[in-house]
């Protein structure tokens, strides 16, 4: 196998032309390639939308054979200390760029879960290396970047892509893969990934490895083996006062996933969300889920905090 | 003068501290060099400096734990004294209980020992605190030993005989089991029973009322049948464990209703780790003893989580790896690749062909292959 072997990488479209969906970003986008200028860029839209696909597809376009030497790709979530932004930003930045441009390109993936420090320590090195270098940054959520980067950046906003796009892409890759997909499948794709091009072609790739006769139940069991709702089951057991095996599980599934305290949190407050329970319980649930999350961060030992929300929510289910 | 006794007969001389390493203390210090002394409680280790001070005729320079011992103060302090001779004579440097700096101390403490021109002598309770970790590399650790009871017996015989107490052999032997090694504590016991001359075999055997360290199972049987505040409060006291250890014992034999007041014991003590408030655990200990019921009165198990999360810690390299390798081929953070494409991944890794080349192209060893499974 190579490495376009996973799709989501082997049908990443390589030129702006190429991109599903968002139109007019595109439009934008080409003409800064066009006039071989642009400014910093800052892509906010949900995942699997193509964030890093136009900003990938940008530095190819714009530097074309060079690419490799005028690009960076960073990203954030797995270095996101300032020492990054001090050091390999600062590095790639002051050197000159090479080939025809006046400036080099870094992409900054997830740029959201940069600290406040490091966003502040990142806007110096935008401002100060301004003529060599641009940045686009790619993020989740824009409120997360601090406002002076943001006015410093052109904003674009990614939309989840809808049905017909989507439906089109991935009967596209069924053709070129030999799948046989039913139309019922591929509106279930759709819907089990909400416009995240990403998640449905993984979904899709998962299943053909079972079979080339992809059909709707076939989508559905791959989807709930693969990613099954086990923080949901958390807080059932724990409503159903089960305190035990409800900590037990989350303790289990935070070492199994490497999940923090903070994000096994989050996930339950999703999933708090989108239960179908009283509306009363919801918000109680919601708001200790809250006030554990604040605890853990003040506190020292966040499986302690973990089980002692797990009581609560015991609490909560039997009171 | 009405000194405490272990102040008014402390050693003035290194040979009358008896069964510690102080030689090499002193070799340290006629070489100019840092050593950390480390040892319970009543071992000698203060007064060793004092001692050397006093037999070379050497100035003591003390930075003691009654000072706020922060980042500024320790290098107002010890800046210009490590690198100049002194006026009257050589210097010598202690710094009492180094495990307990205030917050940027141990680092400006170490910088300032680096280039030091001067003799330094540190103290410490446990050489194996987490907090020596980078101290330890700057220093010669000598460690003191909990004091024989029949060197206690016999420094307390002396005492005994200067200050005219009446005192049998037997008595003074009893009183030097008591104290478990703690010289201070010995000599303590002494002065308070003999006080008016005279010591007694009841008043010998009502020393027993000391506390002695309790093991964590004797200590949670306190806890848990504790009829009392006070009984819960003082519970954990005698146990050798530091808090962190002890909360783990507790929460893993709490019952579910005490949860909320760990949680909130936990908070304090997270403050104190990020201030280094040491009052803070004041609140944490009532919270955490007091505010706790057990699942049951006897028969307490070990905490669990340590054993987990050390086993689980292997795996976790393993798919750190697995991580790295993937995302030099998928445009993603290791976070995103970990949520979003490994569980799809696996289920892909059914098929066997996929995964043959999956694990040659990545080139992966058979146990970081275990990972995709």
């Amino acid at each position: 196998m190579s490495a376009l072997d996973i799709w989501t990488e082997k049908y990443r479209p390589k030129r702006l032309n190429d991109v599903y969906g968002q139109v007019g970003i595109i439009k934008r986008l080409k003409s800064f390639v066009k006039a071989k200028s642009m400014p910093h860029l800052l892509f906010a839209g949900p995942a699997g939308t193509g964030k890093t696909t136009c900003a990938l597809a940008i530095a190819r376009e714009l530097y074309s054979d060079e690419w490799g030497h005028n690009f960076m790709e960073l990203n954030a979530s797995d270095m996101r200390g300032i020492d990054v932004v001090r050091g390999r930003i600062k590095n790639f930045a002051r050197t000159m760029p090479f080939g025809g441009l006046s400036f080099k390109l870094i992409l900054l993936d997830e740029a959201d879960a940069l600290t406040r420090d490091a966003q502040h320590a990142l806007r110096r090195t935008m401002e100060k290396y301004a003529s060599t270098c641009r940045f686009i940054l790619d993020c989740n959520y824009s409120s997360k970047i601090i406002d002076p980067i943001q006015s410093r950046c052109a904003v674009f906003r990614f939309k989840p892509l809808n049905e017909p796009v989507v439906t089109e892409l991935l009967r596209d890759v069924s053709r070129k893969e030999g799948l046989k997909i039913t139309e019922n499948a591929l509106k279930i794709l759709y819907e089990v990934s909400r416009g995240d091009l990403r998640k449905s072609l993984n979904l899709l790739q998962a299943t053909s490895s079972i079979t080339k006769v992809i059909n709707e139940s076939l989508i559905h069991e791959v989807a709930s083996y693969a990613k099954p709702e086990e923080m949901n089951k958390v807080i059932k057991l724990a409503l159903n006062n089960e305190f035990d095996k409800s900590k037990d599980l989350v303790m289990n599934l935070m070492i199994k996933y490497g999940l923090s305290g903070v994000d096994a949190i989050k996930q339950l407050h999703s999933q708090v969300i989108r239960m179908d329970l009283p509306r009363e319980l919801k918000v109680s649930l919601i708001d200790r889920i809250g006030e554990y999350e604040f605890r853990m961060i003040e506190g020292a030992d966040e499986f302690l905090q973990m089980d002692a929300l797990i009581a609560q929510i015991c609490y909560l289910g039997n009171k | 003068m009405n000194l405490p006794w272990y102040d008014k007969h402390a050693p003035r001389e290194l040979k009358e501290i008896i069964g510690q390493g102080t030689a090499r203390v002193l070799e340290c210090v006629r070489k100019n060099k840092t050593c950390l002394i480390t040892g319970p409680s009543g071992t000698g280790k203060t007064v060793t400096a004092h001692a050397i001070a006093h037999e070379c005729g050497m100035q003591l320079v003390e930075l003691s734990a009654d000072e706020k011992r922060n980042k500024d103060y320790i290098n107002s302090v010890l800046s210009n004294t490590l690198v100049t001779k002194g006026l009257f004579g050589k210097k010598l440097v202690l710094v009492d209980d180094v495990d307990l700096l205030d917050r940027g101390g141990m680092p400006e403490l170490i910088k300032c020992i680096k280039k030091s021109m001067v003799p330094v002598i540190l103290t410490a309770r446990d050489k194996w605190d987490k907090k020596l970790r980078t101290l330890r590399n700057y220093c010669e650790i000598i460690e003191y030993r909990k004091l024989r009871t029949a060197w206690t017996a016999k420094v307390l015989k002396r005492i005994s005989e200067e200050e005219g107490i009446k005192v049998s052999d037997e008595n003074l032997y009893k009183i030097a089991v008591n104290a478990i090694g703690d010289l201070r504590a010995a000599i303590n016991d002494l002065e308070l029973l003999g006080k008016d001359g005279e010591i007694t075999n009841y008043e010998v055997k009502s020393l027993t009322y000391r506390e002695k360290p309790i093991s964590i199972h004797e200590g949670l049987t306190r806890l848990f049948n504790a009829t009392s505040f006070e009984e819960a409060h003082n519970s954990l006291i005698n146990v050798e464990m530091d808090i962190n250890e002890k909360m783990l014992w507790i929460s893993e034999n709490a019952s579910k209703n005490s949860y909320n007041n760990l949680s909130r014991a936990d908070v304090f003590i997270g403050r104190v780790r990020r201030w280094q408030y040491y009052r803070y655990w004041a609140y944490a200990n009532a919270l955490m003893t007091a505010g706790v019921k057990g699942k049951s009165y006897y028969g307490f198990s070990r905490p669990s989580k340590i054993m987990k999360l050390w086993k689980s810690k292997s795996e976790r390299v393993l798919r750190d790896n697995v991580l790295t390798l993937l995302k030099e081929r998928i445009h993603a953070s290791k976070k995103k690749i970990m949520s979003e494409h490994l569980p799809y991944l696996k289920v892909m890794c059914k098929n066997k062909e996929f995964k043959n080349s999956l694990i040659s192209e990545l080139g992966l060893s058979p146990k970081e292959a275990g990972i995709l499974s």
